[in-house]
């Protein structure tokens, strides 16, 4: 039984009803109205339903044969590649342009591909010149490049 | 005919400033160089230099993005040619007989007809937009909001179809993809939906952060898992030009392969990958000795490679004269369109002729482009094939965070990538393919409007999008669709053409 709830198609259609069920609880407030005079909430009703009942045909359907269990993935990759971008969002007011990525391109690396050190402080500053000469000085986006004191 | 003329005359005019000349080969390039490269696709790449498109005129930018996709097309060929690798999904099938081919000494022909094939296709499908494209625009503009909404079915349909690997996966992604469409303002009444109160998704969840992450991200990730050994020794090219031969046995492969790829590019959720591989399927059927393919047979080459060509052309087809996107690509294009003011539909024909025929100009140019960047430069192609993915990674990586970022100077904006990122990872681990949901996002609020539209004329009754003939016709080939996917002969069929 285990092996059937762990399945790559029961956990999908899980993973569609539990979409569908946020978006009717996230709708909640949102006005139905009829077929003739729909407001807000009527079509992002229909829909969750839909993907509710696709979730739900999904995963019954799993429950009659046993399926393929998902291959174990490694924790690193996942984690340091979400860590790099949250660290690119978060930092870059306080920090600036400069700083920020380069701790995103450090906390990048950890995530794999076995960069050494020289190598990879060198791509750090090629990717810095490259971004700031694109970004920042040949198409002006207002992005701080130092922090601001 | 002479309207035509004109128009193509026109065309090449825009596509002929130094400007638009100069962006087209900056798509090809970048296009070519992405293919070139696996783990990197074109959609995540379109994405990513989508910002700096928003400083360039409407028809540059469309121009940029159009030689990424096409450019793509030719780049992966390359590499499965040469390395066995194939840098894009639509290559796949190229490796078999194209590998086969250089192994025998015979790589120079091989990637000659691969990309004489693409640039054959490429001129075909060019014409035929130019052509056909005014004409199924006057016949879009009779479409009411039912017909409207019945095609949207029909393409969304279609998407589960042609998609790989269960069908009721691929629903659930579409159906997922409309949901997320509709999170943030109700454009009829104003309301905030489905945001939590949170600022970043008032005006809904924007296109590029969630195909940057779905796709960047995610890919990175995955990729970084499963890094086995990464660039293998690539055969050296001598001696480009094929035989008299050659050319006889590849003309009719290159024909029926654009023929095909056209009516996979046209076709709502078809594209490159998918025409190629029914391309080469039929190209051993018809062919009077099919135990040469995968030994090395130049028509194994030509029909994929012209099939993916023209697919990737073709999906501009309903793109431009309905401004419906068949495909997540073509998506990406309408939104760089509307980012510049531009409202995708049948008007944009006649109300932008600069930007259309501009652009189809701008396609045939850059087919031309990219035959004389692929042949004689091809070692240099090759050679970036020696970048190991630890520097790759890193570098794609910024880009999808300052690219996400640029787009409404947002961190809130890189915060939703992230979070589809890891959403993404989650649902390659579950075998749920990605690129349909994106469809879903865009088409979701389009649907909606014409559904309430249609529903508001026809005073609340349902039987409004069987009565009129249009629309009748296809939700008619949609259920068409459905009943041939579900019976079990062409269901072999289709599992057998994906894993061939």
């Amino acid at each position: 039984m285990s092996r059937v709830l762990a399945s790559k198609d029961f956990l999908a259609g899980g993973l569609y009803m539990l979409f569908g069920l946020l978006g009717l609880w996230l709708g909640r407030g949102l006005e139905s109205g009829t077929a003739s005079a729909m407001e807000a909430g009527y079509f992002p009703r229909l829909v969750c339903a839909l993907l509710i009942a696709v979730g739900a045909a999904l995963a019954a359907m799993a429950l009659m044969g046993a399926g393929e269990v998902p291959e174990r993935g490694r924790l690193r990759p996942l984690v340091f590649v979400t860590l790099s971008c949250l660290a690119f969002a978060l930092l870059l007011h306080p920090l600036g342009l400069v700083l920020t990525l380069l701790l995103s391109i450090l906390l990048a690396a950890l995530a794999g591909g076995n960069i050494r050190l020289v190598p990879l402080v060198l791509l750090a500053l090629v990717l810095i010149v490259a971004n700031v000469g694109i970004f920042v000085l040949a198409l002006r986006i207002p992005i701080p490049l130092w922090p601001a004191l | 005919m002479p309207d035509i003329l004109s128009n193509i005359a026109m065309g090449f005019g825009i596509a002929l400033t130094w400007q638009n000349l100069g962006l087209c080969l900056f798509g090809c390039v970048i296009g070519t160089a992405i293919g070139v490269l696996p783990g990197i696709g074109p959609l995540t790449t379109m994405a990513m230099i989508l910002p700096v498109t928003f400083w360039l005129s409407p028809v540059g930018a469309l121009i940029t993005l159009s030689g990424v996709f096409y450019g793509a097309q030719y780049g992966g060929s390359t590499t499965a040619i040469l390395v066995k690798i194939p840098g894009e999904t639509s290559s796949v099938i190229t490796v078999l007989d194209g590998y086969a081919m250089a192994q025998r000494g015979q790589a120079g022909p091989a990637l000659a007809i691969a990309a004489l094939g693409s640039l054959f296709a490429g001129s075909v499908v060019t014409l035929l937009i130019a052509i056909g494209g005014p004409p199924l625009a006057k016949v879009a503009l009779l479409f009411q909001s039912a017909d409207y909404v019945s095609v949207m079915l029909l393409g969304l349909v279609s998407a589960v179809v042609l998609a790989h690997g269960s069908v009721l996966k691929a629903v659930g992604m579409i159906v997922l993809g409309v949901l997320l469409g509709l999170v943030g303002t109700d454009v009829s009444t104003g309301e905030y939906r489905m945001t939590m109160g949170l600022d970043v998704l008032f005006d809904g969840i924007g296109f590029v952060p969630l195909s940057m992450g779905l796709f960047g991200l995610a890919e990175i990730m995955v990729n970084l898992e499963a890094r086995g050994a990464a660039a293998a020794p690539a055969k050296t090219v001598s001696g480009l030009l094929p035989t008299l031969g050659d050319l006889k046995r590849s003309f009719p492969a290159m024909v029926r392969g654009t023929a095909i790829g056209t009516a996979f590019g046209i076709l709502p959720g078809g594209g490159p990958t998918i025409a190629a591989f029914s391309a080469y399927s039929l190209e051993k059927k018809v062919s009077a000795a099919p135990e040469r393919f995968g030994k090395g047979a130049i028509e194994g080459v030509a029909a994929p490679e012209s099939a993916n060509n023209a697919a990737a052309q073709a999906c501009f087809i309903p793109m431009l004269s309905l401004g419906i996107p068949p495909n997540a690509l073509m998506a990406l294009m309408i939104g760089a369109m509307m980012v510049h003011g531009i409202t995708p539909g049948p008007e944009i024909i006649s109300k932008q002729p600069a930007l259309f025929w501009g652009l189809i100009a701008s396609m045939w140019l850059g087919n031309l482009m990219l035959v004389i960047l692929n042949l004689p430069l091809i070692g240099i192609w090759v050679r970036l094939l020696r970048v190991p993915y630890a520097y790759l990674f890193p570098t794609i990586l910024i880009l999808c965070c300052i690219g996400t970022y640029t787009l409404n100077s947002s961190s809130g904006d890189v915060v939703i990538m992230t979070v589809f990122g890891v959403i993404g990872y989650a649902f390659r681990k579950l075998d749920c393919e990605p690129a349909p949901l994106l469809l879903g996002l865009v088409l979701g609020p389009m649907l909606e409007e014409n559904f309430r539209r249609a529903m508001v004329l026809s005073d609340g009754n349902w039987s409004v999008f069987v009565a009129r003939p249009i629309s009748l016709g296809f939700l008619l080939l949609a259920a068409a669709l459905l009943v041939a996917v579900a019976l079990p002969n062409i269901r072999r069929k289709r599992e057998e053409a994906f894993h061939e």
